[in-house]
């Protein structure tokens, strides 16, 4: 069983199908005998962020205090798919664990199809898809993504993957949802030329819905949003959601949100710059993982914030050279709270809710002041160079 | 960015210690009302850096303000106008610091990373020991981020270090500027073509041979800039497509680059419209990715070229248009719209502008649509050997069909035919034109083989779309003019 949840209902609201793949048995080190395993992996192996980052969502999307909020388009059906090393389950909270199907080509298409005829009860309705596991880009607007019984067929290994890019097409042409939501959290590296010269670079998989020309196909609002660049690789920490999958759940918060009449909307334009503020304060990086973002400009909310938005600011010393001795903190100023982080030589990010904080640089030795400033904070949020 | 409030008007500036644009806007400061008034419509308006402050009147009440920088990050301030006789002055942002001074404008633009150094690998170590002292939120398997960003560090140093070098840079680097026209009758081959092949293709044979050398005019251990020396004489022809500038450069790690030079280009800034503006070519390194795999054995680190024009505000808006800030994008459109579309000044900034247009313009919206649809016809018509207009054509068919009124279904002929236009018309000078010449395609494939239609015009989509995805595996992701990445393989 995979349904989650499907009220039936065709009211507008909003529709998930959420596929992880984190165990590829004719993948390196996977559960085939190596004699059988697929003769160009790739280096492509076993993943363990996939299961936690579907299961993450799954219950951010079932959350009715903390979760997903939306109240023009409420949470109508929830679909998993899931590959893992261990069959995996998942557990609604106050409920039972429910085993889930694995993410293969039949499942996968079959859930896709069903998913596609959810979102088409009313126009109005978000279709939302979200895929974790291993991923191949052929070129900008040919990815792959990769299923559970990838390499399975050693003479045609791209039948057990999903062209995105098709799909994608095919679901504005079919599809009567009107938004078309997609967080793709792959790798976009290049397949190896020995792949190529095996196998051609036409086939990127099936498109499983595909798409032709039509007029209505832009009438859709379709953002996908790519965990990472293009021939880059997205990233997986052992035994956590990936890093797209947190800095998302943490721009959801409000760091990728906008002000509405009363109340915070994350929104489709403010999702890629909030979720690479949040990847970034994760990664301590300068240069971070990129989310890249197409056909995504526009102001459409996808989640209501509750309360204040969180944003997220990174205080440092403006130079640079004082902030390995340097004592940051923040003071809220309404309630006082103060926070101070020891000398530590890399920039500070910290989450803030909506509000004015003072902030302060001094020196570990002699208490000197280096720098302050005093900010009211608001989303996306900011730099503060003491 | 400085903000200082009085009661009805905020003061809004943009400082950078190490950059100013003159008069040129290089950012967009976005206003909106929040609480209860949050239903006001925002305002939005080009900022210069360096400027006097900009007084903008408000209605009393609290506010949002945010700067967007063409490098894709957003800066955000809450301020406070005229409550309560209040009068305070607000220390907001300030853009990020150039590594070098040289670079500024081009780290605003984003085409320069800030790259990571050994220290930093190093020094993050100390953060082992703070577990305790992290707010919850960033509690989360603190040990295992830190050893991971440490080994990111050090072998993004590490490769840094293999394929930069002052020395490497003045004497391995090399380029040369070739012109050359594109034939929009040649044929569209059948099959895989070789690279080389390929790319003369797309960009037709030089006619001045291995090309006027270029010239190194400024350089560090990880960046150079490249140009023409002198003057190239071409002018409007090379910004209307009637004959096309290439650089051919390679990098100390001997692989070649293959990049749209815009020599010719004429500034569409509201204050110095139709002034030339300088080409020239940044390479710099860049670190592709940046969290790996200890296994992975290809080098994190590699070169990247970047064409680039001596234009604030045209490169503004290319940073917006690519990192996909519509308000932003939109801001500096209405500013330059008149320029961009009726005076043709310069034929591949109004092709910027109608992406722009086509991306951000929601489908409800009708009432901008009917002017610029036009502008859009007129750009394809005008200029016949222009891949961008061609495009642009295309996808505002494809989109909106030809404006007649009411329900109007899409001829796939017609959008056949715009299509193999653009294909013949060669490379296209924005990389962003590629993505939706590549849809397109993708698009009347599917409806081809839906229909099970035949003919030469049917096999001629097929082979576009070869042509085209084969082009798409050469382009370097992140450059606002095409740039061909063609390995150890000479263009």
């Amino acid at each position: 069983m995979t349904m989650i949840r499907d009220n039936q209902s065709a009211e507008p609201g909003t529709h998930a199908l959420l596929i992880g793949v984190g165990d590829y048995p004719w993948l390196a080190n996977g559960s085939k005998p190596e004699a059988e395993r697929f003769s160009h992996p790739m280096k492509m192996g076993q993943l363990s962020s996939p299961p936690l980052s579907v299961d993450a969502l799954a219950n951010w999307l079932t959350d009715t205090n903390n979760g997903f909020n939306n109240p023009e388009r409420p949470l109508r059906s929830l679909e998993l798919l899931c590959s893992a090393a261990t069959p995996f389950t998942w557990t609604p909270p106050g409920g039972a664990a429910i085993p889930i199907d694995r993410a293969e080509r039949a499942t996968a298409a079959k859930a896709i199809v069903d998913w596609k005829k959810r979102a088409d009860r009313n126009p109005e309705n978000i279709a939302l898809l979200y895929f974790c596991g291993h991923g191949l880009a052929f070129s900008a607007s040919q990815n792959s993504l990769l299923l559970g019984d990838f390499g399975s067929n050693g003479a045609d290994p791209m039948v057990d993957a999903i062209a995105i890019d098709s799909l994608r097409l095919g679901l504005q042409r079919h599809c009567a949802a009107r938004y078309q939501c997609l967080f793709i959290d792959a790798c976009r590296n290049p397949p190896t030329t020995q792949f190529i010269d095996t196998f051609g670079d036409e086939n990127a998989g099936a498109a499983v819905i595909a798409g032709g020309v039509k007029r209505t196909i832009g009438e859709k609002l379709a953002p996908v949003y790519f965990a990472t660049g293009l021939a880059s690789v997205a990233y997986g920490q052992p035994d956590q959601p990936s890093i797209f999958m947190q800095g998302l759940l943490k721009s959801f918060r409000g760091v990728a949100s906008r002000e509405a009449a009363d109340h915070y909307a994350v929104i489709f334009e403010a999702l890629a710059e909030g979720i690479n503020k949040c990847v970034e304060s994760l990664a301590f990086a300068t240069v971070p993982q990129f989310c890249q973002a197409y056909e995504a400009g526009y102001p459409f909310a996808l989640h209501r914030v509750r309360g204040d938005p969180e944003v997220i600011v990174k205080v440092l010393t403006k130079d640079e050279g004082l902030l390995p001795a340097a004592i940051l903190s923040h003071t809220r100023q309404d309630t006082n709270e103060h926070i101070e982080r020891p000398p530590q030589p890399a920039p500070w990010w910290v989450l803030l809710r909506l509000g004015k904080y003072a902030f302060k640089a001094v020196s570990a030795q002699g208490a000197a002041l280096i720098g302050e400033a005093s900010r009211d904070v608001a989303p996306p949020g900011g730099q503060v160079a003491l | 960015m400085k903000i200082s409030t009085e009661p009805g008007r905020i003061f809004l500036q943009l400082v950078s210690d190490s950059w100013g644009t003159g008069n040129e806007a290089a950012a967009v400061a976005e206003i909106t009302a929040r609480g209860t008034s949050a239903s006001k419509p925002k305002i939005t308006m080009p900022i210069v850096v360096n400027n006097p402050p900009l007084a903008v009147p408000l209605d009393p009440g609290d506010y949002t303000v945010r700067m967007c920088l063409p490098s894709g990050d957003v800066l955000a301030e809450s301020v406070t106008v005229g409550g309560e006789g209040e009068n305070e002055e607000h220390v907001g942002f300030d853009l990020a610091r150039s590594p070098h001074e040289w670079l500024s404008s081009d780290t605003a633009f984003g085409a320069v990373q800030r790259l990571p150094n050994a220290a930093r690998a190093k020094a993050l170590e100390a953060w082992r020991g703070i577990e305790g002292s992290i707010t919850s939120i960033e509690k989360t398997n603190l040990a295992g981020r830190v050893t991971q960003a440490i080994s990111d560090y050090s072998s993004g140093f590490a490769s840094l270090e293999r394929v930069s070098g002052r020395e490497r840079v003045s004497s391995s680097m090399s380029g040369w500027c070739r012109y050359s026209k594109v034939d929009p009758k040649r044929p569209l081959p059948e099959g895989r073509l070789p690279t080389k092949e390929l790319v003369r293709w797309w960009t037709g044979a030089p006619s001045n041979g291995q090309g006027v050398p270029l010239e190194i005019t400024n350089h560090d251990d990880r960046n150079a800039k490249l140009s023409v020396p002198g003057v190239v004489d071409m002018g409007f022809d090379l910004i209307v497509g009637r004959r096309r500038a290439f650089a051919a450069v390679i990098d100390p790690t001997k692989r070649w680059h293959y990049a749209v030079f815009p020599a010719g280009w004429v500034r569409t800034s509201r204050n110095s419209p139709g002034t030339p503006a300088q080409a020239d070519l940044l390479m710099t390194v860049v670190i592709e990715s940046v969290m790996r795999a200890s296994e992975e054995a290809e080098e994190a680190a590699r070169w990247r070229c970047s064409p680039a024009v001596s234009d604030v505000e045209a490169m503004t808006y290319l940073g917006f248009l690519y990192s996909g800030q519509a308000s932003a994008a939109e801001a500096m459109l209405d500013q330059a719209a008149e320029i961009l579309f009726e005076k043709t000044l310069n034929p591949v900034a109004a092709a910027a502008g109608a992406f722009g247009l086509l991306a951000f313009t929601p489908p409800e919206s009708g009432s901008r649509r009917a002017s610029w649809q036009q502008w859009i016809r007129n750009l394809c018509t005008m200029f016949p050997q222009l891949p961008d207009g061609a495009i642009a054509r295309a996808q505002l068919y494809l989109r909106f069909g030809e404006g007649k009124p009411g329900i109007e279904e899409l001829d796939v002929e017609i959008l056949r035919g715009y299509v193999l236009d653009a294909v013949r018309r060669g490379l296209p000078y924005l990389s962003y034109a590629i993505r939706p010449l590549s849809e397109m395609l993708l698009l009347l494939v599917s409806d081809d083989q839906e229909h099970k239609r035949k003919g030469p015009q049917v096999e001629d989509t097929r082979r576009a779309r070869r042509l085209v995805q084969q082009l798409e595996r050469l382009v370097a992701p992140g450059a606002f003019f095409t740039v061909l990445e063609t390995g150890e393989i000479a263009p």
